[in-house]
């Protein structure tokens, strides 16, 4: 590294902390920006920027968003008794994308983790309970990810919310969450006892 | 020392980080190698045919192959997936910290088939606590909303993982004078190793009960499945496990992360249960 110019060795360094970009990874997309148009490069970096300038967290559900309230709290067609708790922002979006859903969401920003020191404090939890005492919620969807972190906070969660029932009568509160399946395209040999469990607990019925 | 392409080995999953895209490096605690950090790849994709084999506290027959740092994954077969401590947060975060625990005290690719057993067993017996117990809406009416028994056996992992490697605790007799202890109040010192005779305690260390002594004892030279299932106090189960903490403080040099969650498990608990009983059977 010690021949390079300072500024290559600088734009390596900065891209290889991007997650999931080792030195190799950083190295090839520092010499393809080297070799770019100067406009395109400078396009990236004006990007860069303006995600960090322009980005907010909506005050209500702390999804990412350029005006507060972001345009799903906004929007009059969505069912605001009906609150998704997500992990993360781009859980908002793959949700999104289905066009199946059309309540609101709310945004955790990371799940709990004791391995990692991650406490409720660490996440938007108050301001969850705060939302389902001050709105007409009447169905929390918990949809953290199908995993022993996700499913540790969605444990807490449902102790949470559970406390706040008798404080919200006679609104009642419906907590639910994502159904636990097996993959599209996978192959039931190999799904572990975990996956098979909850789908069998979660068979759905024909209506035959 | 080892010549093949690929080995096989059993595994019980203590800790996941997330690498790149999909990826995963997984620790795994094995009867053979230890703890080992290996590649898991593709498992945070949902189609993945080993993630629901890696997830933590599983445990799996593993398929490795060798890699140029860390060795990478090729197949995996659950064995036990302990699906009944997963339905509730008090074992979910007990099976946390016997998993930091074991992080913790144990350097890599140092064999410890002990530690691999015990691990086991003590999920083995907390899935099976978390399945005897009711669901987590009933515990005001539950007959053991103290959790003594998953308390007692946090207790037994810690004071047998200590003996495991290398610093067994001191309950039979003075870690100072070595006089054997009597049933009289004792002391307790972590900086000597466990409890002191009351001539020693006047110099260091703080008050260790009777009751409390007498339950480390019986912890430390039963098998698991011979401990009793008593009936403790708050106070009690309390003063157990602040001298099991000073011990662990004191080799670590520092807190587990774990201990905070347990704690706020705990004082949501106690905020909504009547008053406790005094200490039964003991
Ligand atoms: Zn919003
Ligand atoms: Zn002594």
């Amino acid at each position: 590294m010690s021949e390079l110019a300072p500024p290559v060795a600088a734009l390596i360094e900065e891209f290889s902390k991007l997650p999931g970009i080792g030195i190799k990874t950083a190295q090839r997309l520092t010499f393809y920006v080297l070799r770019s148009p100067a406009d395109q490069a400078r396009r990236l970096a004006e990007a860069i920027l303006r995600v960090k300038e322009s980005i907010i967290y909506c005050s209500r559900c702390f999804n990412i968003t350029e005006h507060d309230p972001c345009s799903i709290c906004q929007d009059p067609q969505r069912d605001r008794q009906l609150v998704c708790v997500v992990e993360e922002p781009l859980d908002v979006l793959a949700l999104e994308r289905t066009g199946a859903y059309k309540g609101l969401y709310h945004v955790l920003h990371g799940a709990l983790s004791p391995l990692e020191g991650i406490g409720p404090d660490n996440l938007r939890i108050k301001e969850l309970l705060e939302r389902v005492r001050h709105e007409e919620i009447h169905e929390i969807v918990l949809a953290t990810n199908p995993n022993f972190e996700g499913e540790y906070t969605a444990n807490y969660l449902v102790s949470r919310l559970r406390e706040l029932k008798s404080e919200l009568a006679p609104r009642q509160l419906k907590i639910t969450s994502l159904a636990r399946g097996l993959p599209i395209g996978g192959d039931l040999e190999y799904a572990d006892e975990g996956t098979l469990r909850r789908s069998i607990e979660g068979r759905l019925d024909l209506g035959a | 020392m080892r010549q093949q392409r690929s080995y096989s080995t059993r595994a019980i999953v203590l800790k996941r980080i997330n690498l790149g895209e999909a990826d995963r490096i997984v620790t795994l605690l094995t009867p053979t190698h230890g703890k080992i950090q290996v590649v898991a790849k593709g498992v945070r994709r949902p189609t993945s045919k080993l993630a629901g084999h890696l997830e933590l506290l599983c445990h799996s027959q593993l398929q490795l192959a060798l890699g140029r740092d860390l060795d990478i994954v090729t197949q995996a077969e659950g064995r036990e997936s302990f699906l009944d401590l997963r339905m509730s947060q008090w074992h979910m975060t007990c099976g946390f910290y016997l998993a930091e625990l074991v992080d913790r005290f144990l350097e890599e690719q140092t064999q410890h088939s002990g530690v691999y057993f015990l691990m086991l067993e003590m999920l083995r017996a907390l899935d099976a606590d978390a399945a005897r117990s009711p669901q987590e809406e009933s515990i005001d009416q539950a007959n053991d909303p103290l959790h003594t028994l998953s308390q007692l056996l946090l207790r037994y992992f810690e004071i047998h993982l200590l003996s495991q490697v290398g610093y067994e605790p001191a309950f039979r007799a003075c870690a100072h004078c070595a006089a054997e202890l009597r049933p009289e109040p004792n002391g307790f010192s972590p900086s000597l190793g466990g409890a002191l005779c009351p001539r020693c305690s006047r110099f260091w260390s703080r008050p260790l009960s009777v009751k409390a002594l007498h339950v480390l004892r019986v912890l430390q030279r039963s098998e698991w499945q011979a401990v009793p299932h008593w009936r403790l106090s708050a106070s009690l189960l309390l003063e157990i496990e602040r001298v099991m903490h000073d011990l662990l403080r004191f080799h670590l040099e520092r807190d587990l992360k774990t201990w905070s969650f347990l704690e706020m498990l705990r004082l949501e608990r106690n905020l909504d249960s009547p008053a406790l009983p005094s200490a039964q059977n003991l």
